[in-house]
């Protein structure tokens, strides 16, 4: 009884941190360009040794990043862009090398370098993006950056460069603890052509309530179920040692 | 003690400081100058239980690892600096300005304090101050001219008739534009100061190189949006709503475990 007695536990245990994963993404329903974590149990089979192989533990595990596209939210900020399609913007990592993201809620820093929320650099393909403060900034549909006179002459366009985006294999991705999007290999991707940039608006997080609030109902049930294993493991445990009392 | 309920306790915090700023925008709807703020939210650094990759036995590898977030927090409010609707209201010291730049207003303690808005007055010395009396920085002093004339051009420059009819120059406005104004510093009173974030104040003479026009006998509205701002609110609400639902699975949890 007490391996059958680990193997509830276990899967209650793992449950627990399954509805951790859940709750994560719930708390993250406002985040801009977040992407939920797809999470699945694993079977951990024991085998080996004098034991028969009855018994198949289940383990929590992160199995996916679910990129499925988020809602547009238009705010009309000048450096607020998001994807429409496909695609990742760049920001440089505190290592030099690049890491991917989704979120793009970007702003300037005092010299007019493009940065992101938490002030890593944007890339572009030609270096950094440095915006002249007196312009009106316009970012088009392939990344181009440019500056337009606030006031007359109009005419005076000046390209000031142009951001990276790049679309890697979906699989290849994988989530840093920072909540960046980084290849295994870290090499730098080539600039994909013809991906929907928009400026003036915000790709929201593209966490289901639906599909959080049904997991969280799963996750106790299932929490339950393996708590009413433990109890009757236990009832059967009981009665062993009274038969046991009475020879 | 469980995972999930800090983790949903973090979504709570961050849905309700959505609600604050929301409130605060529609609590300054017809603030003059007021520019709306948006809480913007990012995920909690992840934690890798176990990583992809890692040995599961001598000859094999797990081929998916357990990785677990921390929530959700408000890594900082991010002021949208679009332009307000301008209201003409006829007044002789309504100023607005048309584009970007603030006007400077002098604090009583020597620092320059920037604003969008102009609800100007003038005080018993004739100079030109805030609602709040302080003075508009470079100092404008109106004297020996008759204030119903007083005339500011879009490029700041102002005249007025004197008593015997005769055409007087005013001081001009000055305003100062900043290269990433969502960096400045509120601190109330429609007041902005600099900070390293914002850069440098720019200052210069109203519809050249970049900076704004000036609107006289004109105000700038807020720019909050009040259908955005309800959106926003019922958005909130259900996110905060959704959390507590996950606080309250876990406490279910929890619960069960006490009765083991």
């Amino acid at each position: 009884m007490d391996r059958a007695l680990w193997v509830a536990m276990t899967a209650a245990r793992n449950t627990t941190l399954q509805e951790a994963a859940n709750a994560n993404n719930l708390a993250n329903t406002g985040t801009t360009g977040f992407k939920s974590a797809l999470h699945a149990f694993r079977t951990v089979p024991t085998e080996g040794g004098a034991s028969l192989p009855t018994r198949i533990y289940s383990v929590d595990s992160t199995a996916a990043i679910d990129f499925r596209q988020g809602p547009l939210q238009t705010t009309g900020g000048t450096f607020d862009l998001a994807l429409g399609g496909p695609g990742f913007f760049v920001v440089q990592d505190p290592d030099g090398r690049e890491a991917y993201t989704r979120a793009g809620d970007f702003s300037l820093r005092a010299d007019g370098t493009l940065v992101d929320r938490q002030g890593r650099i944007v890339v572009g393909e030609a270096g950094p993006i440095v915006v002249p403060g007196d312009r009106k900034i316009e970012i088009g549909q392939d990344g181009t950056v440019s500056a337009l006179p606030q006031t007359a002459p109009f005419n005076e366009l000046a390209v000031v460069g142009r951001i990276k985006l790049v679309a890697p294999e979906l699989n290849t991705l994988s989530r840093g603890a920072d909540g960046l999007f980084r290849t295994f290999d870290r090499q730098p991707l080539p600039a994909a052509a013809s991906l929907d940039l928009r400026q003036g608006a915000l790709e929201s997080s593209n966490v289901s309530p639906v599909d959080g609030l049904m997991a969280t109902i799963r996750n106790a049930r299932a929490f339950d179920l393996n708590m009413q294993m433990i109890q009757r493991l236990n009832t059967s445990a009981e009665a062993t040692a009274r038969l046991l009392n009475i020879a | 003690m469980l995972r999930s309920l800090s983790v949903a306790k973090t979504g709570l915090e961050a849905q309700q400081t959505m609600l604050d700023v929301v409130s605060n925008n529609l609590a300054n709807l017809n603030t003059s100058g007021y520019k709306r703020a948006r809480a913007v939210f990012q995920d909690l650094p992840y934690d890798t239980v176990r990583a992809p990759g890692a040995a599961s036995s001598q000859t094999t590898f797990l081929p998916t690892g357990l990785q677990l977030g921390n929530g959700s927090q408000v890594s900082g409010t991010s002021r949208n600096f679009t332009q307000g609707t301008s209201v003409v209201t006829g007044n002789t010291f309504d100023f607005a300005i048309s584009g970007p730049g603030f006007f400077q207003v002098l604090l009583p303690n020597g620092t320059v304090a920037y604003t969008r808005d102009g609800t100007f007055k003038l005080n018993n010395e004739g100079t030109v101050v805030n609602s709040d009396g302080f003075p508009i920085q470079p100092a404008i002093t109106i004297q020996g001219v008759t204030p119903e004339t007083i005339v500011y051009a879009r490029d700041g420059t102002g005249t007025a008739l004197d008593g015997q009819g005769a055409t007087q120059q005013l001081a001009p406005f000055q305003i100062a534009s900043f290269i990433n104004p969502a960096g400045l510093r509120a601190i109330g009173g429609n007041l902005f100061l600099e900070t390293t974030a914002s850069g440098q104040p720019i200052v210069g003479q109203p519809s050249i190189n970049g900076l704004g026009e000036i609107a006289h006998k004109t105000l700038e509205n807020s720019n909050v949006n009040v259908a955005e701002e309800l959106v926003n609110l019922i958005t909130a609400q259900r996110a905060f709503e959704i959390a507590s639902r996950s606080i309250s699975s876990s406490d279910e949890v929890l619960q069960r475990l006490g009765q083991l």
